[in-house]
């Protein structure tokens, strides 16, 4: 397992991207004569774990795939997996034969055995809901040839929570939306997307205190929508959120361009120079310089760059760093330093 | 789900009211909670469809009119996998995929309120017709099996046994 940055995050950025940081795909799928894994027992769940890499071997998307069985990896692996949201927060903990499958660079996982037998994501930069979706489908046909999926009509694919029955497929996209949160528009917004059969959460920290501005949207229905419409429905609101985001940027622009450079220039001023940041500072700071190189206020540092920022300034990407775990405290210091080095293209500018 | 006012649009909202000691949890679309004139700070709650469906489970419980929150249906059993319909409404989850088939009838408007259908579209799945048709029959064999071991009728129940037995055989 190594700290570094996922391969996907390089991928050149496509027109839109200023708002649209990432889209995921992740579907879900059972195997036919087994019981699902909450339910299972060791041997089941050993059998079962056999069976899908024997047949991931198969599939020639995955040639590049790193398989592991969880039961190798210490807390602090998973910890730093989940961070990169390539395993589920449950399995942190579990301790019954599961795996996970990881390709190249990063853009595609598996998980083996969590609450289904398998649930495989892609993940790419920007809004791509078309590509990643037919991504997993190549992989889902090939490993659909190779085992028996649990499937009946007229429920389609099985899966342990009635929620994703169906399809099996949710999409999810990841929006930067710090002008409408500045201008107190974000909840309108969202709640407005809400009306077209799509969840949101904030990424990071809990209900009214979301931090970092960015939200997810994902499909909130499996059953009775085909695949092409839960993605058309994403890219429909991803699309309206972009245009929110871009029109709050430009009120912003017209009507408080000096207070609003101001903020920018401190936040890079800040990431520049601090010598302590705790995470939720830090996230908000990367925030508004994201928001200010796309607005071209900032010019010197990628977009691509602050999104890694973000990830490699989580706990677990820190411990990896320093090799043992810090207490919070030594984490904000080395926090500040990653930053520090790393927030210039050219290298570190802070004095 | 679908809004419980207007019924076509997906409940986003959880609305619990208190009226002279009473409870109602109510699951509506913005649209109609607009209309009710309630109060909604979306973010403060932000609504997963998983949470929606638990809550759902355990209102099922509580519209039974059953003081112990149990629901008529929790000593239902799989006869496959053994869940039963109280871990079903407990977890959220179901405990293997003939679970569908077992629990198909109060899963259906389950279903119908969560998705607003009970019908899959989309990608469909070539299964082997012959080797789902010997495991309905296992599933109706081992039913019978259960029912006549609780009537006591253990030769017929030998005899079930064997049949099972049987088809287990030709599947490996």
């Amino acid at each position: 397992m190594s700290g570094r940055k996922p391969l996907w995050l390089d991928a050149s950025k496509r027109e839109g991207d200023e708002v649209i940081v990432s889209t995921t795909a992740s579907l879900t799928r059972n195997l036919h004569g087994y019981n699902f894994p909450l339910n299972s027992n060791e041997a089941e769940l050993d059998e079962v774990l056999d069976r899908v890499w024997s047949a991931c071997a198969t599939v020639e998307e995955l040639s590049e795939s790193n398989m592991v069985p969880l039961q190798e990896l210490s807390w602090e692996d998973r910890r730093l997996l989940l961070e990169r949201q390539l395993i589920s927060s449950a399995m942190v903990e579990i301790d019954r034969p599961a795996g996970v499958a990881i390709g190249s660079g990063e853009y595609f996982s598996m998980m083996i055995n969590d609450d289904d037998h398998i649930r495989m994501q892609q993940v790419e930069a920007g809004l791509v809901p078309e590509e990643t979706w037919s991504f997993l489908e190549a992989v889902d046909e090939g490993l659909g040839r190779q085992l028996p999926y649990a499937y009946k009509e007229p429920f389609g694919f099985l899966t342990a929570s009635p929620t994703n029955v169906g399809t099996g497929l949710r999409v999810s996209i990841i929006v930067h939306l710090p002008a409408l949160v500045l201008t107190n528009e974000v909840e309108t917004v969202l709640r407005h997307a809400t009306q077209y059969g799509v969840q949101v959460r904030g990424i990071h920290g809990e209900g009214s205190s979301v931090y970092g501005n960015l939200f997810q949207i994902s499909n909130q229905l499996t059953l009775g929508r085909s695949e092409g419409d839960i993605v058309k429905s994403l890219v429909r609101v991803a699309t309206l959120l972009t245009d929110h985001e871009i029109e709050a940027r430009s009120t912003l622009w017209l009507q408080a361009r000096l207070q609003l450079e101001d903020k920018i220039h401190r936040s890079i001023g800040l990431l520049r120079n601090a010598r302590i940041l705790a995470i939720r500072e830090c996230m908000n700071l990367l925030s508004a310089v994201r928001l200010g190189v796309n607005m071209e206020v900032l010019t010197g540092v990628e977009t691509s760059r602050l999104d890694e920022l973000m990830i490699l300034t989580q706990p677990s990407h820190l411990d990896r760093r320093e090799g043992r775990v810090l207490d919070p405290s030594e984490r904000d210091i080395l926090r500040a330093e990653l930053v520090r080095t790393r927030i210039d293209v050219t290298g570190g500018k802070g004095s | 789900m679908l809004c419980q006012d207007c019924k076509q649009r997906v409940a986003t909202v959880i609305y619990t009211e208190v009226r002279e000691g009473e409870k109602k949890v109510l699951h509506l679309c913005q649209s109609c909670v607009e209309k009710r004139g309630i109060p909604t700070p979306v973010l403060r709650n932000p609504l997963q469809v998983e949470a929606l469906f638990k809550d759902m489970l355990q209102q099922l419980g509580e519209e039974e009119g059953l003081f112990d929150g149990g629901h008529p249906l929790d000593s239902e059993t799989c006869a496959v996998c053994g869940w039963t319909f109280a871990n079903f409404r407990e977890t959220g989850l179901l405990g293997c995929p003939q679970c569908y088939a077992a629990f198909e009838e109060p899963l259906k408007p389950l279903l119908q309120s969560v998705h607003g259908s009970n019908e899959h579209l989309g990608k469909i799945y070539e299964v082997d017709e012959e080797q789902l048709s010997r495991e309905e029959d296992e599933l109706l064999l081992r039913e019978a099996l259960e029912e006549a071991v609780k009537r006591e009728e253990f030769e017929q129940a030998a005899q079930l046994r064997d049949r099972i037995q049987q088809i287990q055989k030709r599947d490996d």
